[in-house]
């Protein structure tokens, strides 16, 4: 990671005059899946393989279960899909493997039975299928669109916490984030609307002191850029490192509008999770513009505003979602399409296999709600189905490192040879 | 507690219809309550709190949340505040409606059309209620009651009940002599928790327990080659207690809310009762659901042998836990109880009947007082919001809410007012 090219024309110009297909190339030139093969250099310096194996990320969506002699596989998703199936081959059995590439493009993985992407988006699709054959075989497309990995009873809001923050965003200084856009953006804020002046809470994500000593070289750079737009960059942000998920939620509760300036990205948590905790959110109207099908917003309606990819559009928009929050309902626009209860049956519906299996799926409208896979869920695991995905025993449903993974996998094989309920 | 005649003729005799008329035969069974009474202080600190839904006040609407106890009639008088917040559904405790008239709903153990209209017509004082229905609604924790898969099924037959004389454990002693003379080389043996520590010497026991002990002595001769007792099981051991049992009995005829039996079914293991348990409260429902166990057709120790070996060697064809959740268990409980009480349907948005647990309005004004989901609410987990025991310790809960609720820009009389 990262393997490819970076497509940084797109990470600072609002658009590109190449054809959607050239742009499409671009984009999915690059993915930021872990590989065995390669070195990371990081922002500590360089990872070898045998470090980065330590970070590569499992989320268990559905475990295996066996009930009344019938056995299904689950559902993972992780960011070193080949990875995870070259060291241990056996969790093919055991699970469907889910690629993602943490980014806007569709996973590289060759092995992994379903690629994560961002939206549905049906001519890119069939741009990739006809360009990446070999990587579209067999593979199932499971679009976040409508459906979001975040824990929205722990992304929730916390509530008697005052709106202490005005605007608050939580994002690294990579280039790609258009961090001197924000600043821009603040500087023109504050002399548009001088009875009006806010300071934007930023949650950077890695520890760093007043020094500067623990950012990188390219990120001491973004902030020297912002230093000379803004001249004194704490009259205008207030900077928070690092924060854990719970400190996360405390702060997004305690502020009144939620903001990003990058043009390109994933699946962005940080919007998602915004949402969750019922802060609605500001984003340039062309964010991901290539990889949705035109028409369809990044989020939800309600769940915000977006303007033009320009420092005073988001200047104004600041200015006025700071004094028009309440107007909007971002946790229910989000659950309405999102949250772990959807995703899993967002999931379980993209594979057929479930649906030829589970008796019952047809009754249903929702798999979660399903009968059988209620009691197999408690019988092969102990605990609800509800408790398997929302993290009850995290020892079950996330790990992080091979050696978590395996832990997790081990005792799930005794399921291949007990076919039993 | 208790209060009013107990129906003793009704424990062993499933043929009073005979001698008496229903009406006659729904009065003696309303006689008698077990719930709690304000004169009676020696209870007060154990009076049950168990929340179904809490009060939110969320997009500017109020709705009361829905609690039931066996205390009523103290709560409203010690803890009026109660009132205001929650919609009280009284639980008797037994086969019969509860009498106080101070709660919202009470709990009946059926849906019996007949029974209602009677005891509306006989009682009209208490005739404004809303009725629950319990038995096929119960707040068994599914998820705590569950089957062990790593268990083995290594007990025969199983029972979990207090050495009382109503429960008919003297039938089931007979039952078992049956048992082992018309199977003799499958040596059944019955585990029986008692729920009471007890020893060798039964000094524990008081006298009419002692009555039941001998009268299985006298049955069985040698107890111990029939019974492997169990005194007492601490509350989360007892799903590994049903897991390991082919099948659980229960023999008495007259019952409150059971419990024992539907945490058998939670855990999978199949129930045998009498066909005429409770017939006088449930016109033509199931005591227990189809394929969750069998009704001994007659009332005697052979009928109930013979159903009891028919559910033992045959138990892995029983599905009792999936047909207990079809309708029961905590979830469907809080729909019913939804679902009853007439003002939600107006107030409550995206209303739509059995699916309150889907409901997003409803998760997220929990999510907005309580902080947690509407389904760790309901399923109690790691908070001391929906399950307590005792009035101070109500007291205490109640100004929780208060706490909680008004930390809005309306007192709760003010929610009460704006809403209404």
């Amino acid at each position: 990671m990262p393997q490819g090219i970076a497509p940084k024309d797109y990470f600072n110009q609002p658009s590109s005059a190449k054809p959607l297909n050239e742009i499409w190339q671009d984009i999915h030139n690059y993915t930021g899946e872990l590989s065995a093969d390669d070195d990371l250099i990081t922002l500590q310096g360089v990872k070898t393989p045998v470090e980065l194996a330590n970070d590569i990320d499992w989320f268990v969506v559905l475990p295996p279960m066996v009930y009344e002699g019938t056995f299904i596989k689950g559902i993972a998703i992780t960011q070193a899909a080949d990875w995870v199936i070259d060291q241990f081959p056996m969790v093919r059995e055991l699970y469907h493997v889910v690629a993602s590439s943490c980014f806007a493009g569709y996973p590289w993985s060759t092995q992994a039975d379903a690629y994560l992407t961002c939206f549905d988006y049906p001519q890119m699709l069939e741009w990739f299928k006809q360009n990446h054959p070999e990587r579209a075989r067999n593979k199932v497309f499971i679009p976040l669109e409508k459906a979001d990995y975040t824990h929205e009873y722990r992304m929730a809001p916390v509530t008697r916490l005052p709106k202490t923050t005005e605007v608050i965003t939580i994002s690294s200084f990579e280039r790609f984030k258009n961090p001197e856009l924000m600043a821009q953006a603040l500087k023109i804020a504050r002399l548009k609307y001088p009875h009006s002046p806010f300071k934007l809470v930023w949650v950077v994500g890695q520890e760093f002191d007043l020094n500067l000593e623990g950012l990188s070289e390219r990120h001491r750079q973004s902030w020297t850029k912002m230093e000379a737009i803004l001249e004194h960059i704490s009259d205008y942000i207030y900077f928070i490192p690092k924060a854990g998920p719970y400190e996360v939620s405390q702060y997004l509760s305690q502020s009144k509008v939620a903001v990003l300036s990058s043009f390109i990205e994933g699946k962005n948590r940080f919007l998602h999770e915004a949402l969750s905790c019922n802060i609605p959110t500001i984003h340039f109207n062309n964010l991901c513009q290539y990889i949705r099908p035109e028409g369809t917003p990044y989020l939800p309606p309600n769940s915000g505003w977006t303007c033009a990819p320009e420092a005073e559009a988001l200047a104004d928009t600041l200015h006025h979602a700071r004094h028009h929050y309440g107007d909007m309902t971002p946790r229910q626009a989000f659950l309405e399409h999102g949250g772990r209860r959807r995703f899993l049956n967002t999931c379980m519906q993209v594979f057929p296999y479930y649906a030829q299996r589970i008796p019952g799926w047809e009754s249903q409208a929702s798999p979660f709600e399903n009968e059988w896979l209620q009691l197999a869920a408690q019988w092969s695991t102990g605990i609800s189905l509800w408790d398997n995905l929302y993290d009850a025993r995290p020892e079950l449903s996330m790990a992080r490192g091979l050696t978590a993974i395996e832990q997790i996998i081990t005792p799930q094989k005794e399921l291949l040879s007990t076919p039993v309920g | 507690m208790p209060r009013g005649t107990y129906p003793w003729d009704y424990n062993n005799n499933p043929n009073m219809h005979q001698t008496k008329s229903m009406p006659e035969i729904w009065t003696d069974i309303h006689a008698y309550t077990g719930e709690f009474f304000l004169d009676e202080t020696q209870f007060y600190e154990s009076i049950d709190f168990f929340g179904v839904i809490p009060p939110v006040y969320y997009q500017g609407i109020f709705l009361k949340g829905i609690m039931f106890t066996q205390g009523a009639d103290i709560l409203g008088v010690l803890c009026p505040e109660l009132r205001e917040l929650f919609h009280i559904i009284n639980c008797s405790y037994s086969a019969s409606y509860p009498h106080t008239t101070t709660c919202d709903g009470y709990f009946c153990l059926f849906d019996y059309p007949e029974m209602e209209a009677w005891f509306r017509e006989t009682y009209p004082e208490r005739s404004d209620k809303v009725f629950i229905r319990g038995e096929e609604s119960d707040f068994v924790n599914e998820y705590m009651f569950m089957p062990h898969r790593h268990i083995p099924r290594d007990m025969d037959l199983l029972t979990v009940s207090t050495m009382q004389e109503f429960k008919n454990v003297g039938v089931l002693g007979r039952a078992l002599k049956v048992l082992r003379d018309k199977y003799p080389k499958k040596q059944f043996k019955l585990t029986w928790v008692i729920g009471k520590e007890f020893g060798l010497n039964h000094t524990e026991l008081v006298p009419r327990e002692m009555v039941v002990m001998r009268d299985l002595e006298k049955v069985l001769k040698h107890i111990n080659d029939y019974i492997h007792f169990i005194p007492k099981v601490p509350h989360h051991e007892l799903p590994q207690v049903y897991s390991r049992a082919k099948c659980f009995a229960l023999p008495s005829l007259l019952e409150g809310r059971n419990r024992a039996s539907r945490e058998a079914m939670c855990c999978n293991t199949p129930v045998v009762t009498f066909k005429d348990i409770l017939k006088y409260t449930r016109g033509n429902e199931l005591y227990i659901p189809e394929g969750a166990g069998l009704s001994a057709p007659e009332f005697d120790p052979e009928s109930m042998a013979d159903t009891i070996y028919e559910t033992i060697t045959n138990y892995q064809d029983f599905t009792p836990r999936q047909s207990y959740l079809k309708e029961w268990g905590r979830q469907n409980f809080m729909n019913m109880c939804i679902d009853r009480f007439p003002v939600y349907a107006n107030q409550l948005p995206g209303f739509t009947p059995k699916q309150h647990h889907n409901n997003l309005w409803l998760d997220m004004a929990v999510q907005h007082h309580y902080g947690l989901s509407l389904h760790d609410y309901v399923y109690g987990k790691n908070i001391p919001l929906s399950r307590v025991k005792g009035i101070e310790a109500i007291k205490q809960l109640v100004k929780t809410y208060q706490e909680l609720l008004n930390n809005q820009p309306y007192s709760v009389e003010q929610l009460q007012q704006h809403t209404a």
